[in-house]
């Protein structure tokens, strides 16, 4: 007689589709039907059937969830989840995807997101379940609903609606802090998702509607031949031209064509959305152009996928040159930082390669944030007196923390012309009171 | 008197002093006597009151029979406990296929409902076994949540309280997917709490997992269910029947029994039985338990004789008159007791259903 399975056999949600569980909410729902927290049940799991050469810290398992990319950790879970429970979960984590795409930017970690139309619609019997679509990284929006993904992190309810810590359940699609099924605690309505916010995320879905067995076929070869049909059809076979126009660095680009790394998914997917082009095609060697993409209708565009410090700037030195003296004549002139992120340009370039009009700019910065500080200082002083007097008429105590709660003017590290005026204010009343710090009175 | 004519296994006492120690109820006896007393004492005798019962029981274990709980009584030493083993044996085998099929299956399980003098924890105990047999995993970590007004929250000091301990044996019998859960001396329950708690209990649980429940106990378990219209409705029945010195198939049988329990004494000089067959059925009151109980104290004291048959050992296990009074008079009034709740006993008496059987067959159809 075969061995009992450890746990119940729970089937992964949406196997096979492209609203597939995720493996975090997979542990999540199959502990609730134990009456176990998820650390409860992977301890059980791990003592039953342990990783191999991996010291796994639950608690920061459970914290980050990093287990639907490549991790070792996440296929060495899913294999063990397998074995402990009869089901096959092979559509849980993105695994499938390893050795075609990179892992870097590829899935969330300790940032939950949730579609706040498909948690409410699994009411009744069933209580909602965290998709594997919403763990990627580039993911924005539910294709389905076309809103925003929110953030798991938001509770709309009053602080004392809100769950003890050992009270607080650990569920996909419920608020973790007041346990409200479906995020009920949040009024507002969803915010709608912007048409390239859903163009990505569709792809996403499509990608992972894909039979496994096809995406076992595929290979970064496949992927390397789409791409270099890509670039050919769309670029003329410029790899320049690609990068430049889809936004991405020509590094990137090139090192994807010539096979050297392989690509991340949100800089494929840009240049996809560039070049219209559909993405499941791509990781089988054939480029094909998407009719359904939302940048048919408009020229093609840049998509911000890949996340960036800084953008693209398009000024020449001239006009930067220009941009700097003008900025010095302000009046609140910027920071040089300020100045950067305001032209979309690297700190370095205006520090480095235009010296002089650089230092003007920085000495007019100095000069504006010294006058501010000290009318801050003042401001401070002001208001601090105000309040040690007020103190004094009600009989209270007078010390940093009653000053600064009278006056409703917190003297925080960071602002220290309010630190410098509340040292200022309680020395001046201690010289006047002779009292010394910490409330003694001086000997006569 | 007769003599087995298998072939003695005489052994010479051992003087080896590495030997183990042995316990002081075997001391005299060699290794093969204490073999045969063993082989004697676990010999199971597969009688027609307990196969008619199984026959009976079986269709109503079955997933579409709507009785959800079903009570097996029957006298003290009438054999119960050997019903169950046989029951669950043969209920094994029909479920090993479904067990092989999906290994997360636990469609059988069964407990005894001891009791351990304490009210409060006996439920809580019952509880905690039917975990073990489901091979629960984490029992120590369990954290039970509850649903109220849309909101989920994790009550973990609850995993301690009778309800927790519910919560989590409904899901454990809802996802092993349990058709039958077995719980012998079922009339404890009555020490447990209240009848009608105890039936609601395990009404509630049917419901919430489709399991069957089986209680086998004494006739007090006729108590659990008479004054629950709701459990009655769902519920049967059933009494493991002694045999009756005043009906000859009886005394037929009860010698067929004798003559094969005879077949397995443990002694090479074995006592001719049979042919008192009638006196044995009237000192162990036709219960096969009681038999069997008879005759293994008597085949101790003939091991202990160097295999030597005295009838004087027959005389000194039968059970005391006194005591005998005892066992007859609480087996009649339970007897009283379930008799027209018996499965089977209808609301027609042998003539007016021979009367309806005849309509059936000779009235036209349409």
């Amino acid at each position: 007689m075969a061995k009992r399975t450890l746990f119940y056999p729970q089937p992964l949600l949406g196997q096979d589709t492209g609203d597939a569980q995720s493996l975090r909410s997979y542990i999540e729902r199959l502990a609730l039907s134990h009456n176990m927290k998820p650390r409860g049940l992977l301890d059980t799991l791990l003592k039953e059937h342990p990783l191999e050469d991996l010291s796994a810290d639950l608690h920061q398992l459970q914290k980050r969830w990093a287990v639907h990319g490549f991790a070792e950790v996440g296929a060495q879970l899913q294999s063990r989840l397998e074995a402990a429970t009869g089901s096959s979960l092979a559509g849980a984590t993105l695994m499938r995807y390893k050795g075609l795409f990179a892992s870097v930017n590829l899935t969330r970690a300790n940032d939950p997101v949730y579609c706040p139309c498909c948690v409410t619609e699994s009411e009744g019997a069933e209580l909602p379940y965290g998709r594997l679509l919403w763990e990627v990284q580039c993911v924005e929006a539910c294709p389905v609903h076309r809103v925003k993904l929110r953030s798991a992190k938001l509770c709309g309810a009053q602080p004392e609606e809100r769950l003890p810590a050992n009270q607080r359940p650990s569920l996909s699609g419920v608020c973790i802090q007041c346990g409200s099924v479906g995020f009920k605690c949040l009024a507002k309505e969803p915010l709608p998702a912007t048409g390239d916010e859903i163009w990505v995320a569709s792809q996403v879905r499509r990608l992972l509607d894909l039979p496994i067995e096809r995406v076992a076929r595929c290979s970064a070869e496949s992927l390397r031949t789409g791409l270099t049909e890509l670039v050919k059809c769309v670029y003329g076979g410029s790899v320049v031209r690609a990068s430049q126009q889809a936004g991405l660095s020509r590094a990137s680009v090139y090192t994807w064509v010539a096979g050297e790394i392989l690509a991340g998914l949100p800089g494929l997917l840009q240049i996809c959305f560039h070049a219209k082009a559909d993405v499941c095609a791509l990781i089988d060697g054939v480029y094909r152009s998407l009719d359904s993409s939302p940048a048919e209708k408009s020229p093609p565009r840049r998509l911000q996928v890949v996340e960036r410090t800084y953008n693209r700037s398009e000024l020449n030195d001239d006009q930067i040159r220009e941009l700097l003296e003008a900025a010095a004549t302000e009046a609140e002139p910027p920071s040089l930082m300020q100045f950067a992120r305001r032209h979309g340009l690297n700190v370095d370039v205006p520090r480095q390669r235009f010296v002089r009009e650089a230092a003007v700019l920085a000495a007019a910065n100095a000069q504006h944030m010294q006058l501010v500080y000290e009318r801050r200082y003042v401001e401070a002083v002001h208001a601090y007196t105000a309040a040690v007097q007020a103190l004094l008429r009600q009989g209270l105590s007078v010390h940093a923390k009653s000053i600064q709660k009278q006056s409703g003017v917190v003297a925080f590290s960071q602002n220290h012309p309010r630190v410098r005026a509340l040292q200022e204010v309680l020395s001046k009343h201690r010289l006047e009171t002779g009292e010394e710090k910490g409330g003694r009175l001086k000997a006569a | 008197m007769t003599s087995n004519t298998s072939a003695a296994h005489q052994e010479a006492p051992t003087s080896d002093t590495t030997a183990p120690k042995r316990k002081p109820w075997v001391e005299g006896l060699t290794s093969h006597m204490v073999e045969k007393q063993l082989e004697f004492y676990n010999t199971r005798v597969k009688h027609p009151a307990m196969q008619k019962l199984l026959d009976d029981l079986m269709p109503l274990l079955m997933p579409h029979s709507e009785s959800n709980i079903i009570v097996v009584t029957g006298a003290t030493g009438a054999g119960k406990s050997t019903l169950t083993r046989v029951l669950l044996k043969s209920l094994f085998e029909d479920f090993a296929q479904l067990m092989q099929d999906d290994p997360s299956v636990i469609p059988l399980i069964s407990v005894e409902a001891y009791a351990n003098g304490d009210t409060r924890h006996s439920f809580k105990g019952l509880y905690k076994s039917m975990l073990d047999q489901l091979v629960e995993p984490g029992t120590d970590q369990k954290a039970p949540v509850s649903l109220v007004d849309g909101k989920l929250s994790v009550q973990p000091s609850s995993k301690h309280s009778i309800d927790g301990l519910r919560r989590i044996v409904e899901a454990g019998l809802r996802e092993r997917r349990t058709r039958v859960g077995v719980i012998d001396e079922a009339a404890h329950l009555l020490r447990f709490a209240k009848e009608s708690v105890v039936m609601d209990t395990l009404k509630s649980l049917s419901n919430t997992s489709g399991t069957k429940w089986l209680l086998v106990g004494s006739f007090d378990l006729f108590d659990l269910l008479i004054d629950n219209g709701q459990v009655v409705r769902r519920a049967n029945i059933l009494n493991l029947e002694r045999y009756r010195i005043d009906v000859a198939r009886d005394r037929r049988t009860f010698e067929d029994i004798i003559s094969k329990l005879q077949a397995k004494w443990p002694s090479d000089e074995v006592p001719n039985f049979v042919a008192i067959s009638d006196a044995l059925l009237e000192a162990s009151l036709g219960c096969i338990g009681l038999l069997k109980s008879l005759l293994l104290d008597a085949s101790a004291m003939q091991l202990r004789n160097k295999g030597q048959w005295n009838p004087e050992f027959l005389k000194k296990a039968a059970k005391s008159n006194r005591l005998r009074d005892v066992i007859r008079r609480e087996i009649e009034v339970g007897e009283d007791k379930v008799r027209d709740a018996l499965y089977g006993n209808s609301i027609w008496d042998d003539a007016t259903f021979s009367k309806l059987v005849h309509k059936m067959e000779t009235s036209k159809r349409g």
